[in-house]
């Protein structure tokens, strides 16, 4: 199965940026058989029937070292102290929590049934006066929480929304919109690097909002584009194009989050920020700043929903 | 305005409004590849090289295809700066 944004996204990106080759990938695990089986069980309405199917199909993914060792990184950094059976048990619910959330996406697509979102009344307006800023809006997400439904909640309070993403027109996983429900995200493909940071800035300048993974890069990290930040006790190299186009555009940068609770879905957020004018594009540190700040919010994140961290592969840099 | 008068306008727009310092306008041949070789440049001077080639030539770049036709070489940059102009 994959997800939104499998740009700056796809699972284990940024393990094929590290080492050179495209990893496998969770949806690699989920044949377009199993997939059509969910599809056609949803279809039908035979809710219960494939939510039971897909904890069988989770916990045989957990009986699978190779699915565990993907996962492993993470959770012992997370969890330092974790002896073999905790950590076999963090594994299942984080595999259990991801299903759950695609299971949801499936069935809004199919059903139109959207998870109950909830945003207090204070932040509902300033996300809506972010999104419908005249400069665009940079909407900064990443990995964690229920990021696929997430976006159908920022395309419901207004406004055009834009996905960065890699097109994989042959995934059998599709997204909620794809699949005929709710409103749609337009795509911009980020298989054309050059192309697609193009669209993206002229669709900010037209007061669109484009959301960006800021926790995955999509090339090896070197100066220019990424720098590193501390996450967990180690660094991660987070990828600096979204800052710099807040910073060429005068858009807003937002960091966000969606966090999945028990079927609902609770989007999280900084205030937006504006990035001064004129930053030096080409040195990743002048961007220090706002990825530190974007390190510290996965960080709270994870230590408040550990369950709900999808990066499935070595994220850290060596030392 | 004929494509032997854009070019040299065009080759230093690119040498000044993306700060290239190692390069004089002159250097720049027509056939020479704007991305992975050639001029070198990245993904984010592509955005600057949009919002410049509509600030001074008045032709806008709006999206991923218009820039995959447009960011070749120089010479193809060019290219795509006249006919859009013929167009409209």
């Amino acid at each position: 199965m994959s997800d939104t944004s499998r740009a700056f996204c796809e699972e284990g990106r940024g393990d094929a940026a590290k080492q050179g080759g495209r990893p496998a990938r969770l949806s690699s695990l989920g044949s377009r058989v199993r997939m059509r089986v969910f599809e056609m069980l949803v279809a039908c309405r035979a809710l219960f029937a494939a939510r039971a199917l897909m904890h069988i199909v989770v916990f045989w993914y957990v009986c699978t070292p190779s699915v565990r060792r993907r996962i492993r990184p993470y959770l012992r950094r997370r969890f330092p102290s974790a002896g073999r059976i905790a950590l076999f048990l963090r594994t299942w619910r984080l595999y259990k929590t991801f299903a759950g959330i695609l299971f949801d996406r499936m069935v809004a697509g199919i059903l139109g049934r959207f998870p109950q979102s909830v945003l207090p009344k204070d932040q509902e307006d300033s996300l809506r006066a972010a999104l419908h800023h005249p400069r665009g809006c940079i909407v900064l997400s990443g990995h964690l929480g229920a990021w696929q439904i997430g976006l159908a909640g920022l395309a419901r309070l207004g406004g055009r929304v834009n996905v960065v993403q890699l097109a994989t027109p042959n995934d059998p996983d599709r997204h909620y919109f794809e699949r005929g429900k709710g409103d749609a995200c337009h795509i911009i493909d980020a298989s054309d690097m050059k192309g697609c940071l193009v669209e993206a800035a002229m669709r900010l300048r037209r007061g669109e909002t484009v959301c960006f993974m800021g926790d995955r890069l999509i090339a090896p990290p070197d100066a220019g584009n990424s720098v590193p930040v501390p996450f967990l006790g180690g660094r991660i190299a987070l990828p600096v194009q979204a800052y710099a186009l807040a910073s060429m555009t005068g858009a807003l940068l937002l960091p966000l989050f969606a966090l999945y609770d028990a079927g609902r879905m609770r989007l999280v957020m900084e205030a937006p920020v504006s990035l001064p004018q004129g930053l030096d594009r080409r040195k990743g540190e002048s961007f220090l700043p706002w990825a530190l700040r974007f390190g510290l919010f996965m960080e709270k994140f994870t230590e408040a929903h550990p369950e709900q961290f999808f990066n499935f592969y070595d994220m850290w840099l060596s030392v | 305005m004929t494509r032997e008068e854009l070019l040299p306008l065009l080759k230093r727009a690119i040498v000044e409004g993306l700060h290239i310092e190692d390069l004089a306008a002159d250097d720049i041949a027509d056939d020479d590849a704007l991305f992975g070789g050639g001029l070198d440049l990245d993904s984010l001077d592509a955005v600057e090289l949009a919002f410049l080639v509509e600030k001074e030539f008045g032709v806008p770049v709006p999206d991923a295809d218009a820039a995959r036709a447009a960011f070749t070489s120089v010479g193809g940059l060019a290219d795509f700066i006249l006919s859009r102009r013929a167009e409209g």
